[in-house]
C-alpha cells in the first residue's frame, strides 16, 4: 500500500484518477453509447440494429430543420448581445469614476444565481397574453393593443433572448472584469497624458487586450447558444411551443428521446449536434489564432 | 507529512467514488415529497409507491384505500402518493422503465402519453385483464379499449371522459339566449355571433394547445386521423371538414382563442371565472376545475349535450383520460393490480369518482341510480344548476371513441395538432389543407419504417 502511494511513477496517476474517471464515466461512455444507439431502435431490454435509418429520417425531418434554424438564430442573437454589452458594462463597473462598483457587480450577477425555473415562470407570467399580464399592461398604458408575446415568432424570439441575456450578462461581465484587471493601469494613464479620450482608450487599449477573454467568452457563448434548452423549456412550460418557434436542437433531442421514447433517433440528433458544435468551434478557434504557434 | 497527504488523497478518492454512487441513487429515487395514505399505522401492510400528476387524485385514492382496508382487514395496503408535474412525471417514468431502475409500483399515465409505454415487444406494464374481469360487464368498454393493446389491458381508466357543453346561464340570459335551444353547431354559431355582437365578450372556447373540442368535431364528422386500413391520414377529407367547421365558428366569433391556449389552464380558468368566456366545450371531468378554480361561476353553470352536426351518430367523444398502470417488475405487482382494478372499476370506485373528483363514473349502472345521481351532499350538484346525469343519459348511446386514440400514432398526432396545426390555422390564418398536408408529412416522416 505504502509503496503505491509513495511511488513517483504511480502517484501522478492517482492524482489525476478522479478527473479521468469523471471524464470516462460521465463523458466518454455516454458519447460512445450514443453513437451505438444512433444506429439502433431502442426499447427496454430489446435494441435492434437499424443501420442508417435514424440518420435518413433526420435528413427529411422538417421539424429538425426548424430546430436547427431556431438554434442558429438564438446563438447569433446571443453573440451579438452577450459580448459587447457585458464588455462595456465591465469597463463601466471597473472604471475609477464609478462609485459603489461592488453593489453593481453583485446586482448584475444575481440573475446567474437565480433558478431558471423560477425566472422562466416569472418571465412567462410577465409575457402572458391576457390583458392583465405586466408587459401587456404597459403596452395598453401607452395605447397599444395587447400582444401574444409567446405565440408569434418575432416576439417569442425576443422573449427568449431577453431571458438568456438577463441570465448571462452578469456572468460574461465577470469574465471581462477579470480580464480588465489584468491590464495595467499604467497604459491608461500614459494614454490619458497623451490626450486619448475615454472612447479611444476603450477601443485602442481595452478591446485589443481583452482578446483572450473575448475568445473564451465567444467559445462558451457559442456552446451555450447551441445547447440552449432550459430557457425555452421554462418559458413555454414544457417543450411545446406554438409552431415550434421556441424549439431548439437540444429541445428536439429531449422531445424525441424522453417524451416520445425514440432514444435511437434522439441519439442521432445528438451526434449531429456534436458534429456541428465541433466544426463551428474548430473554425472559430482557427480564426482567432488559437492554433498558431506562439512567437518565440 | 507525505503520509498524511497520501491518506488525504486516498480519502478524497473514496469520497468521490461514494459521491458518484449516491448521486446515481438520488437521481433514481428522487420523486419529491409524498403523502402516505391508507393503513399508515400498520407495519405489515403492503406498501405501494404511486406516481401521479394530479394532486386531486390523492383524495380519490385515499377514499379507495380506506374502503379496501375496511373490506380486507387481513390484507392492508398503504400507498405513498408522489405528485409530480405532468411532463416531469411521464419523462421520469420513461427513463425509469427504460433503464430498469427507479420506477414506482403503480402510476397514473395520461392518455396522450400512454401509447409511448405500450410500444415494442417488451412492455414494462402489467396486463390487468384478469383483475379487471369481475367488473368488466358494467363499465364503459370504449374506455377500457383506449388503454388496451393486442387484447391486453395495460391501464385502468379514471372516468368516461364524456365531452359536454358547460353554459353560463346567468350571462346567457342577460344576453337573451336560451341555451336549451342550441342543438346543432348552426344554432351554436348563431347564438355565439349574437352574444359577441351584443356584449363584446367571447362565447365558446377555441383551444390551440388542446384537441378536446376538435376530437369531438372529428368524431361527429364520422372521421378519424387514420384511413380505413389504420394508416396515418391526418389530412383526410373528414379531418379537413372538421377543421373547416371549427374555422367557420371561429370566424363567426362563436368560439375564440382562450388566453394561454386552452380552457384547462390557469389563464383559461381566469377568463371563465371573470366572465370573459361563456360556454365551454370540454369533458365532464372539468367539474373539479369548476368548483376549485372558477368559484365565482357557482350556481350559474348548466351541463348540456355538446352541439352536433346534422345526422351524426356521435353525440360525445371520450376526451382526455388517465390510465392507472402497474409496473410489471414491481415486487408487489399482483397485489397492486388487484387493488387498482378495484379502485378504478368497482361500483364503489365509480361513486368516489363522481363524489370526490366530479368525473363521469366508469360504471354506467350508477348513471340511473336515483339515490346516487341526486345525492344532496354532492359538491358538484351544488355547483351546477342542473343535473349532469340527465345529459350523460341523453348521450349514452352516442358515446364514441376515435380509433386512432388506441394506436401508437396518437401521442404524436395530438402533439402535432396542439403545437402546429391549430396555431397555424387560427393564429396565423394558414390554409387548412396545406397545414394538414404538412402535418401528414411530419408524422409520416416520424413513423417511416
Amino acid at each position: 500500500m505504502k509503496k503505491v502511494f509513495y511511488s513517483k511513477k504511480v502517484a501522478p496517476f492517482v492524482f489525476i484518477l478522479p478527473f479521468v474517471l469523471t471524464v470516462i464515466i460521465f463523458w466518454l461512455l455516454p458519447v460512445v453509447k450514443s453513437v451505438v444507439m444512433s444506429f439502433q431502435d431502442v426499447h427496454p431490454g430489446a435494441n435492434t440494429w437499424v443501420g442508417f435509418k435514424n440518420f435518413r429520417r433526420l435528413l427529411g425531418d422538417r421539424i429538425f430543420v426548424i430546430a436547427v434554424n431556431n438554434t442558429v438564430k438564438f446563438t447569433i442573437g446571443m453573440l451579438l448581445l452577450l459580448i459587447p454589452i457585458p464588455m462595456m458594462l465591465a469597463c463601466v463597473v471597473n472604471s475609477t469614476i464609478m462609485k459603489h462598483t461592488k453593489i453593481f457587480r453583485t446586482i448584475y450577477f444575481i440573475p446567474a444565481l437565480t433558478s431558471v425555473v423560477v425566472a422562466g415562470t416569472i418571465f412567462r407570467l410577465i409575457l402572458g397574453e391576457s390583458d392583465t399580464a405586466l408587459m401587456n399592461r404597459i403596452l395598453i398604458f401607452f395605447g397599444h393593443d395587447p400582444v401574444k408575446w409567446l405565440k408569434k415568432p418575432g416576439t417569442g424570439y425576443f422573449a427568449l433572448l431577453i431571458l438568456a441575456c438577463w441570465r448571462w450578462i452578469g456572468v460574461n461581465m465577470m469574465y471581462y472584469i477579470a480580464g480588465l484587471q489584468n491590464i495595467s493601469r499604467d497604459l491608461y494613464e500614459s494614454a490619458a497624458i497623451d490626450g486619448a479620450s475615454g472612447w479611444k482608450q476603450f477601443t485602442k487599449i481595452s478591446v485589443p487586450l481583452l482578446k483572450p477573454t473575448t475568445t473564451y467568452v465567444l467559445t462558451i457563448s457559442i456552446n451555450a447558444g447551441l445547447a440552449m434548452f432550459v430557457e425555452s423549456y421554462m418559458l413555454y412550460k414544457g417543450n411545446n411551443s406554438p409552431k415550434n418557434i421556441g424549439l431548439t436542437i437540444v429541445g428536439y433531442l429531449y422531445r424525441q428521446g424522453i417524451e416520445k421514447n425514440a432514444m435511437g433517433y434522439a441519439s442521432a440528433v445528438g451526434i449531429l449536434l456534436m458534429l456541428i458544435v465541433l466544426v463551428i468551434n474548430m473554425i472559430q478557434l482557427t480564426l482567432s489564432g488559437f492554433f498558431k504557434k506562439e512567437d518565440a | 507529512m507525505k503520509r498524511k497527504l497520501a491518506m488525504f488523497l486516498a480519502g478524497v478518492m473514496a469520497l468521490s467514488a461514494v459521491t458518484v454512487g449516491t448521486v446515481g441513487t438520488v437521481f433514481a429515487d428522487d420523486a419529491g415529497d409524498y403523502t402516505t395514505i391508507g393503513a399508515t399505522d400498520s407495519e405489515d401492510a403492503t406498501v405501494i409507491e404511486h406516481w401521479t400528476f394530479t394532486e386531486l387524485f390523492t383524495a380519490f385514492y385515499s377514499d379507495m384505500v380506506d374502503k379496501w382496508n375496511e373490506e380486507h382487514p387481513d390484507d392492508l395496503i398503504k400507498i405513498n402518493v408522489h405528485v409530480l408535474p405532468y411532463d416531469d412525471m411521464h419523462n421520469k417514468l420513461q427513463i425509469a422503465l427504460n433503464s430498469g431502475t427507479g420506477a414506482p409500483d403503480t402510476v397514473d399515465i395520461e392518455i396522450s402519453k400512454f401509447a409511448n409505454f405500450t410500444e415494442g415487444d417488451n412492455v414494462q406494464l402489467m396486463d390487468l385483464s384478469e383483475q379487471a374481469a369481475p367488473y368488466e360487464k358494467d363499465v364503459l368498454q370504449a374506455r377500457l379499449d383506449i388503454f388496451s393493446k393486442d387484447g391486453k389491458l395495460y391501464g385502468a381508466p379514471t372516468h368516461g371522459g364524456a365531452t359536454v357543453a358547460f353554459y353560463n346561464t346567468k350571462l346567457l340570459s342577460e344576453a337573451g339566449i336560451d341555451y336549451t335551444t342550441i342543438k346543432t353547431w348552426d344554432d351554436f354559431k348563431e347564438a355565439g355571433s349574437k352574444y359577441y355582437e351584443e356584449t363584446g365578450k367571447n362565447f365558446g372556447n377555441l383551444d390551440t394547445s388542446s384537441n378536446m373540442l376538435f376530437n369531438l368535431l372529428v368524431a361527429e364528422m364520422g372521421a378519424d386521423y387514420l384511413d380505413a386500413d389504420g394508416n396515418l391520414a391526418v389530412n383526410n377529407e373528414g379531418v379537413a371538414k372538421a377543421l373547416q367547421l371549427e374555422k367557420d365558428l371561429f370566424d363567426a366569433h362563436a368560439i375564440s382563442i382562450v388566453p394561454g391556449g386552452q380552457a384547462d389552464a390557469d389563464e383559461g380558468y381566469g377568463a371563465y371565472n371573470n366572465g370573459d368566456f361563456t360556454v365551454m366545450i370540454m369533458p365532464l371531468w372539468m367539474s373539479n376545475r369548476w368548483i376549485n378554480y372558477m368559484k365565482d361561476c357557482k350556481g350559474n353553470i348548466a351541463v348540456a349535450p355538446a352541439p352536433v352536426v346534422e345526422d351524426t351518430k356521435a353525440l360525445s367523444v371520450g376526451g382526455g383520460g388517465t390510465g392507472t398502470a402497474v409496473v410489471k417488475t414491481s415486487p408487489v405487482a399482483d397485489k397492486a393490480a388487484e387493488f387498482i382494478a378495484y379502485a378504478k372499476l368497482s361500483p364503489y370506485a365509480s361513486e368516489v369518482q363522481w363524489n370526490t373528483l366530479g368525473n363521469d363514473p366508469m360504471n354506467t349502472t350508477t348513471w340511473s341510480d336515483e339515490e346516487f345521481t341526486h345525492n344532496p351532499d354532492n359538491q358538484f350538484l351544488e355547483y351546477y344548476n342542473n343535473n349532469p346525469f340527465d345529459t350523460l343519459n341523453a348521450i349514452k348511446d352516442g358515446f364514441v371513441l376515435l380509433n386512432s386514440q388506441t394506436t401508437k400514432y396518437y401521442p404524436s398526432i395530438s402533439n402535432e395538432f396542439n403545437t402546429v396545426v391549430f396555431n397555424a390555422v387560427f393564429e396565423d390564418g394558414d390554409d387548412i389543407q396545406e397545414t394538414l398536408d404538412i402535418a401528414q408529412d411530419d408524422l409520416t416522416n416520424e413513423f417511416a419504417e
